[in-house]
């Protein structure tokens, strides 16, 4: 059997490995217009602030890719599919046959209008390395995410005065509510990274060399500008080969990973898989995504059917030493989600269960009867009750079940693990 | 031969020896924060509960899909799994994820640890005196849970035809 893996990300390299676990015998060519082995890119902005040296980036080494004997084609982009001849188009002209074909495209910053000198982003390590070579003072993110906040107190580690520019009304606006957003702006503030939010950004000043940025409300001055808007999943090589590409954005997957066009399987940041809370296409673009749909997708081609369960999303970011995580939908995102099919039609009431102890803060999103997503703000690690609380939403279990267990010793002492979550539920203040 | 840690919580006496031992063999110091095991001690008074935990070694571990420098592997020999410390960068990730507890984070070292079985000589389960910590083979742990129901059962009998 002839394989052929188009990307070398932590998807593609997952489906490899697992592939020639699974199957000793098949050729696996894996294509990638990159030229360095598998590296990671949630931890680029460690390498920017200098916390860890470059090749600590890597995540395998060429010698790691040489065991799993397959054939490495890296810089090498591919033109075209051709999925009646079963044929993949290489960038020098070279036609390369397959039996299975695997995407692992990734995806890719977003960038809004032309870049100049001192515009950057940060997804490949040739743009991290981009990023140290430019030595300049004062930088402007654009973007508060997780990538938009890490990138901005990297710079301020490296002596940049930063200044961080979000168009939604607060930080982290996928991962935390107003609440938790406005104490990680209050540190950030504290420590004298200048955030602006509800401010959008209308031109960029400067012809050659980026001089400055203006918002709708002011003029800031800088010479480094960061994009973090976001990411947009590689699909234009699908799209050109007839593969359907869902109206979220990602290539279009069934449960098993396979596209539209048989035998041709994708995972990754490319796909748009279904949200495990909400059943619906959604891109989670996570590298623990990735990396579990690169497992699935291995299975399926080497003939062992597997169910992808569905992907989810976990924020994990660390501000100055504090600890700030989260998963599931936060309250504004389950307001404008109101509607979904998971609820069956009629939208739930939603009630929030948060407490605040000094620099620990909390909050879960309740709606009806199931926890549909929590924050964390320096909860505390040794109480290792987050990740027993996430395994509870993501077992879409009952609420009220839950409380009921909770309230009865008897019952408790069976499931005496539960008692772990006790402290999120007692004592609780209560809204709506 | 498969190999697991096995725990009898009602076994437990919340003596912390397994802790000390762990902390000692991991880090040369008899220290309750740098220990890969934990009791969760709960209750209070007269109905105080005493459970060990311990990651499971898990089939098809969260941990490992979660760690974003690919630092956590399953050692081939022992079946454990192992944080690469080299790899790690401390961003906490697979602590968040972890359903069971069985990953912490080193104050010290600024990374994950975890329990590795102690290179398949888990030390913890030599330290337990009350036997709520064992280092069964699946088949022997089977067997034991078998006899204990069987026990179970006859007592249960005798209470009812008395």
């Amino acid at each position: 059997m002839q394989v052929v893996v188009i990307g070398n990300g932590i998807a593609g390299f997952s489906a490899t490995s697992i592939l020639r676990h699974l199957d000793r015998q098949c050729q696996i060519t894996l294509i990638s217009g990159e030229s360095s082995p598998l590296y990671s890119p949630c931890v680029l902005a460690d390498y920017v602030s200098g916390e860890i040296p470059r090749e600590r980036v890597f995540v395998k080494s060429l010698q790691d890719y040489k065991r799993h004997s397959l054939t490495l084609l890296l810089g090498h982009e591919v033109k075209e599919i051709d999925p009646a001849k079963k044929t993949v188009l290489r960038d020098d002209g070279a036609s390369i046959p397959f039996d299975k074909l695997i995407l692992a495209t990734g995806s890719r910053a977003v960038t809004l209008g032309e870049l100049k000198k001192g515009i950057f982003k940060l997804k490949t390590l040739q743009d991290a390395d981009e990023i140290l070579k430019h030595g300049g003072k004062k930088a402007v993110v654009i973007g508060a995410g997780p990538i938009g906040i890490e990138v901005g107190i990297a710079l301020f580690q490296r002596g940049y005065r930063v200044s961080i520019l979000e168009m939604m009304d607060h930080v982290l606006p996928l991962g935390l509510d107003n609440m938790g957003a406005s104490k990680v702006k209050a540190i950030l503030e504290e420590r004298g990274i200048e955030v602006f939010s509800s401010e959008r950004s209308e031109s960029i000043l400067g012809t050659e060399q980026v001089k400055g940025l203006v918002t709708n409300r002011r003029e800031i001055e800088c010479d480094t500008l960061v994009w973090a808007v976001g990411m947009r999943p590689n699909v234009e090589l699908a799209a050109k080969s007839g593969i359907q590409v869902g109206d979220k954005g990602g290539i279009h997957v069934n449960s098993r990973m396979e596209t539209s066009i048989p035998d041709i399987y994708a995972c990754g940041d490319c796909v748009e898989s279904n949200d495990i809370l909400t059943g619906e296409p959604y891109p989670n673009l996570f590298w623990h995504n990735a990396k579990r749909q690169g497992v699935v997708v291995a299975r399926n081609c080497a003939g062992f059917p597997t169910d992808y369960p569905g992907s989810h999303n976990l924020l994990n970011v660390d501000v100055f030493g504090n600890h700030v995580a989260g998963f599931g939908f936060t309250e504004a995102a389950l307001n404008r989600f109101r509607d979904l099919k998971a609820f069956g039609g009629n939208p739930p009431r939603i009630s929030i269960i948060e407490r605040e102890n000094n620099a620990c803060y909390y909050r879960l999103v309740i709606a009806g009867d199931r926890c549909m997503g929590a924050q964390f703000l320096n909860a505390d690690l040794t109480q290792r009750a987050m990740g027993l609380l996430w395994s509870f939403i993501l077992q879409k279990r009952s609420v009220e079940g839950l409380l009921k267990i909770l309230g009865n010793e008897g019952l408790l002492s069976h499931k005496p693990w539960l008692r772990r979550v006790r402290p999120f539920f007692k004592g609780a203040r209560s809204v709506g | 031969m498969e190999k697991a840690l096995v725990i009898n919580p009602e076994k437990c006496t919340g003596c912390h020896s397994c802790e000390m031992v762990c902390s000692l063999v991991h880090d040369k110091e008899c220290n309750l924060n740098l220990s890969r095991i934990g009791i969760l001690k709960t209750g209070g008074g007269g109905t105080q509960e005493n459970m060990p935990i311990v990651c499971q070694q898990c089939r098809d571990p969260f941990c490992a899909d979660a760690c974003i420098t690919g630092a956590i592997t399953r050692n081939e020999r022992t079946e454990a799994l192992v944080v690469n410390e080299d790899l790690c960068v401390g961003c906490k990730t697979c602590v968040v994820a972890c359903p069971l507890g069985g990953v912490l984070y080193h104050w010290i070292k600024q990374c994950s640890m975890k329990c590795d079985l102690c290179e398949g000589d888990p030390q913890c389960a030599k330290a337990c005196v009350y036997g709520a910590l064992e280092f069964l083979s699946m088949d022997e742990w089977g067997r034991k849970k078998r006899l204990k129901g069987a026990e179970n059962l006859s007592r249960l009998c005798e209470i009812i035809y008395k």
